[in-house]
C-alpha cells in the first residue's frame, strides 16, 4: 500500500464517520422523550355540555 | 525486562529511519495528511458524535417538555371548566339517565305505553318488544337499542295523542314506521294504527 493509497482510505474513512455522525444526529433528533402515557394524559379536553339538550329534556313528560 | 529492550530497539530504529523519511517532503505531506484526517476520524466517532447526540437529545427533550407542560396547562383549565360546567347541570344529570337508561328497561317501556294508550283512549291490541338482554350489562359505554312494534285501534285524536305523549317522554324514543287504516267499513271512525319504534340504552 503506498502513501497516496493510505490518504485515500484516511479520508474515506473520514467521510464514513461524517455521515455516520449525520445520520445519528438526525436519528437523535426525530426521537421524542415523552411516554405513551404522558401522550395519552395531554389528549384535548372539551369541557362543553350541550345545556339545549338538557333544556330539551327538562320539557318532556315523564 | 526483554519487552522493555525490544520497545526500546524499535524505537531506536524508526527515530533512526525518521530523518530518512522526512527528507522526502510529498511523504511527510501524506503522512501528515494521512495522520489528521485518521485523527478527526477517530475524536469525530469517539468524542463528538456522542457530544452531538446528547445535545440534540437534550435539545429535543426541554422541547418536547415545554411542548408537554403546555398541554398539561391546557388539559388543567379544561378540566377546571368543565368542573364548572358539570357543577351548573348536576342537577339535570337525572335527565340523562332518563333519556337514555344504564339497562333496557323493557318492562317500564311496556307500562308507558300502556299508560300513554290509557290517557289517549287508545286500546292496544298488540305489543311486541324485541329479545333484550334481561341481566346487568357491564359498561361498555356504547348505545344499544331494541325495537318495539304495537298495534291500537282508537280514532283520530287518540291517536295522534298517544303519538304525542310518545314523542314527548322524557326517554328516548325514535318512531321507525306509523301506519294508519281505517278499522271496519268506510263509516267506522275508528282507526287502526301499527307502530314501529326504537328504544335506546347505554349499559
Amino acid at each position: 500500500m503506498n502513501r497516496k493509497e493510505f490518504a485515500i482510505i484516511a479520508l474515506m474513512i473520514l467521510l464514513t464517520v461524517i455521515a455516520w455522525i449525520f445520520f445519528s444526529v438526525f436519528g437523535a433528533g426525530r426521537m421524542t422523550s415523552l411516554t405513551e402515557t404522558q401522550l395519552k394524559q395531554v389528549v384535548p379536553l372539551t369541557p362543553t355540555f350541550d345545556n339545549d339538550i338538557i333544556k330539551q329534556l327538562q320539557k318532556r313528560e315523564d | 525486562m526483554q519487552l522493555l529492550n525490544f520497545n526500546r530497539s524499535l524505537f531506536t530504529q524508526a527515530y533512526k529511519k525518521l530523518p530518512q523519511i522526512t527528507k522526502n517532503k510529498k511523504t511527510v505531506s501524506y503522512f501528515t495528511i494521512s495522520l489528521s484526517l485518521f485523527t478527526l476520524s477517530f475524536f469525530g466517532f469517539f468524542a463528538i458524535r456522542p457530544t452531538i447526540i446528547t445535545a440534540v437529545k437534550l435539545i429535543k427533550s426541554v422541547s418536547d417538555l415545554k411542548k408537554i407542560d403546555l398541554e398539561y396547562e391546557n388539559k388543567i383549565s379544561g378540566i377546571i371548566r368543565a368542573q364548572t360546567e358539570f357543577e351548573q347541570i348536576r342537577d339535570s344529570l337525572p335527565l340523562v339517565d332518563l333519556a337514555i337508561p344504564g339497562n333496557a328497561l323493557f318492562h317500564k317501556l311496556a307500562l308507558v305505553i300502556e299508560n300513554f294508550a290509557q290517557v289517549s283512549e287508545l286500546s292496544i291490541n298488540q305489543l311486541q318488544i324485541d329479545n333484550v338482554p334481561i341481566s346487568k350489562q357491564s359498561p361498555s359505554g356504547k348505545l344499544q337499542k331494541y325495537s318495539f312494534s304495537l298495534i291500537g285501534i282508537g280514532n283520530y285524536q287518540a291517536m295522534s295523542s298517544f303519538v304525542q305523549h310518545l314523542i314527548n317522554w322524557k326517554r328516548i324514543i325514535t318512531i321507525n314506521s306509523l301506519e294508519l287504516t281505517r278499522e271496519g267499513g268506510t263509516d267506522n271512525k275508528n282507526l287502526r294504527i301499527a307502530l314501529k319504534a326504537t328504544a335506546y340504552y347505554e349499559p
